[in-house]
């Protein structure tokens, strides 16, 4: 592989043989339009990071960041009453963002002061979610949601 | 580690009310330089419109470690330039 692949919190890991995706993927068709989708997916998500990284402002990328994870997280259900874990360092925050740990810090003060979120610990929560949205100018379409509730 | 304060003073801008734990007093200097370069980044021409700002970082004491300064001067000829007229 081209790239290391890393977990925040402990795993479980299952790992997949070719040959065995691609009987899978003969004897069951219908999934092979399910992994296209889901290259299509992360190259929509490349795009926005490759934008959010390259060219949105220090406040607008660090929202724009934790309303993806949040929609995505909703998705599968680990998010209630727009509460969810975020367990990042600032350190590993400020790395994803490609922004100075200190300038991170005085980003989420600001979020803060703007009554967007709060964040105690490692549990972040959204206040205002269309305010926190319109600071990203976050609009999910990229995630190509087809559950309108976790938008 | 010591926790440094990097305050902003621009005029809107809130202090460091929680500051960052660094390692030392260089790591905290670079961050600094970052920090700077990225808010300049993102102020772009907005920054013609302001007055000087500067980033004031202190120790865990309230003390004032280091100051960046950062502004710009228009010199009068650039007046003469927008007006239209032929300054010498």
């Amino acid at each position: 592989m081209d790239h290391s692949v890393g977990t925040l919190i402990p795993c479980k890991l299952a790992f997949i043989q070719h040959d065995d995706l691609h009987s899978l993927m003969r004897d069951h068709p219908r999934l092979v339009g399910l992994f296209w989708r889901d290259t299509l997916i992360d190259a929509a998500m490349f795009r926005q990071w490759t934008l959010n990284v390259g060219r949105r402002q220090a406040l607008a990328r660090t929202a724009h960041l934790l309303c993806e994870l949040l929609v995505r997280l909703r998705t599968v259900e680990l998010v209630e009453d727009h509460v969810f874990d975020l367990p990042l360092t600032q350190i590993e925050l400020a790395d994803a963002l490609g922004l100075s740990n200190v300038h991170v810090n005085r980003v989420l003060q600001d979020l803060r002061g703007q009554g967007l979120i709060t964040l105690h610990g490692k549990i972040l929560r959204v206040l205002e979610w269309e305010g926190l949205k319109t600071a990203g100018e976050f609009d999910p379409t990229y995630l190509h949601l087809v559950k309108r509730e976790a938008l | 580690m010591p926790r440094y304060f990097f305050h902003v003073l621009d005029g809107y801008t809130a202090c460091d009310a929680d500051g960052t734990e660094l390692r030392d007093i260089y790591a905290a200097q670079e961050q600094a330089i970052h920090m700077s370069g990225e808010i300049l980044r993102d102020m772009g021409g907005k920054f013609w419109n302001g007055t000087e700002w500067k980033l004031e970082v202190a120790d865990e004491h309230g003390q004032i470690l280091f100051v960046l300064r950062f502004s710009a001067e228009e010199q009068p000829v650039l007046l003469d330039l927008r007006r239209g007229s032929n300054a010498p």
